[in-house]
């Protein structure tokens, strides 16, 4: 049967296609939306753009869209220095776009223009609720009162294992200088996409069960590209953080942006090398204070011997007058064998105090850098610290030498 | 014996010598001591080359 007029669904398609390209207000409009789904193929860019309900965020509407490369190139470097993280999907936008039909592939959104502003306030408005919420809950400062152990050397990493950060942050914490002693074990997690919080909090849990090997947590990511940072203002991350029994620090590569675990993370770090680094650094203050003390010690036990050798030297001048006294009573007494007992344990007494004294002096010559410093050693040190490697010093630093009498001060060629 | 408790002995020790005018039979024993914890402090911060390498071939080969 055959109805008269009856058209192909090409002549159709190709009607609905005339009319929305002759139809005002759907070419150039800013549109806001939510991206999803969205991927690269070749050098083009597809994504779909959603608008949710805002009380039941099921979605209300929903268009395919396309980015092509001529615009992707430029929109999502932009993007990128805007926001600090690259077009992804599961983010609120504001694009140009027109709408395009075409009899075969349907409805899709050509953008030609993004607004990261929009993004960015909406990143920012979302963090600061849930700071705001972090923050009525009572939670929002409790990891940065903790207090590190003094120093801090076992520690609970937190990484992709065969992430370039993970590598930097290791070498740097085992070739320090100081030959400080640390122990790391690796909690592998994924540190990127849209797994990447839960991960995290997967491998904070394993930690926590452990809690008492460890002096803190490291989570640290590679530096080099822009990454997602999205996952890093998620909600569960930041509380797991907050309240997390042991400090934590994040080094999540990343120079410029903060995100919500910056808020509640006991220390934050630019990068993973920078975390090694404050490591080290708490392990240098303890040494030093370990050479202070050693210090401290040698001068007080010099002074101490000092002043029993004086009062030494004082007993000994009076002592034949004392002697004598004490000889000269006892004989009344007693007779002659027991003042030679007497003469002689004070004799002894005497004698055994000066090779007591004599054995300190030679055990305190082995705690001081004195002694090092005369057997032709010397320390050299820059801006006060002092160093073991020539590596450590750049043409043109002025370094000084400590002798064991005067010091020298020099500029490196 | 960790760092934190060889140092807790150390300050006492220094603090001790410090504030009373000890024989020197207690001097002795008391810088001894300190000269032994001094070893501690340095020994439990510090790793010997060895260990080092120990540790830096465990984390290049994760699966030896």
């Amino acid at each position: 049967m055959k109805t008269p007029g009856a058209i192909t669904l090409l002549e159709l398609n190709s009607r609905v296609a005339s009319v929305l390209g002759a139809a005002p207000g759907l070419n150039d409009v800013w549109v806001i939306g939510e991206t999803s789904d969205l991927r690269r193929s070749g050098p083009h860019c597809y994504l779909e753009l959603i608008d949710k309900d805002p009380d039941t965020g099921q979605p209300v509407a929903r268009a395919r869209a396309t980015i092509w490369a001529s615009r992707y190139m430029v929109i999502d470097s932009e993007f990128r220095r805007a926001t600090g993280s690259p077009l992804a999907s599961g983010i609120k936008i504001m694009v140009k776009c027109s709408v395009n039909y075409h009899p075969l592939y349907g409805l899709s959104l050509n953008i030609t223009d993004v607004n990261p502003e929009f993004t960015l306030g909406d990143l920012l408005r979302r963090r600061r609720e849930l700071i705001d919420r972090l923050t009525r809950e009572g939670i929002i400062e409790l990891n940065r009162r903790l207090v590190w152990a003094v120093p801090p050397t076992r520690i609970a990493v937190i990484s992709a294992p065969g992430a370039a950060g993970y590598g930097d942050f290791i070498n740097q914490l085992y070739t320090n200088p100081a030959r400080l002693r640390f122990t790391t074990e690796l909690f592998p997690a994924v540190m990127q996409g849209e797994h990447c919080a839960e991960s995290v909090v997967d491998a904070l849990g394993r930690i926590a069960a452990r809690s008492e090997e460890f002096d803190g947590v490291v989570i640290i990511r590679g530096g080099g590209a822009t990454g997602d940072l999205a996952a890093f203002d998620d909600y569960a991350l930041a509380a797991h953080i907050a309240m997390f029994p042991l400090p934590v620090m994040i080094g999540i590569g990343h120079e410029r942006d903060i995100t919500l675990l910056d808020y509640v993370a006991n220390q934050r770090v630019k990068t993973p090398t920078a975390a090694a680094e404050w490591l080290i650094s708490r392990g240098t203050e303890a040494l030093e204070r370990v050479r202070v003390l050693g210090a401290a010690l040698f001068d007080t036990v010099n002074s101490a011997i000092q002043r029993s050798h004086r009062r030494l030297e004082n007993i000994a001048g009076s002592l034949p007058a004392l002697a004598q006294g004490v000889l000269l009573r006892a004989s009344q007494r007693v007779g002659p064998s027991v003042s030679q007992t007497i003469e002689m344990a004070v004799t002894n007494a005497v004698r055994h105090r000066k090779e007591r004294l004599t054995a300190l002096a030679a055990l305190v010559d082995t705690l001081s850098p004195e002694a090092t410093l005369r057997r032709g050693f010397s320390i050299t040190r820059l801006n006060g610290r002092a160093i073991s490697d020539s590596a450590e010093t750049t043409s043109g630093d002025t370094i000084q030498t400590t002798l064991a009498t005067g010091t020298i001060t020099s500029i490196v060629k | 014996m960790s760092y934190s408790e060889s140092l807790a002995e150390l300050e006492k020790i220094v603090a001790e010598l410090r504030s009373d005018s000890c024989d020197v039979d207690t001097l002795v024993a008391r810088t001894t001591r300190a000269a032994e914890l001094l070893d501690l402090c340095r020994k439990s911060l510090t790793a010997t080359e060895d260990e080092l390498r120990r540790v830096l071939e465990t984390l290049q080969n994760p699966e030896s």
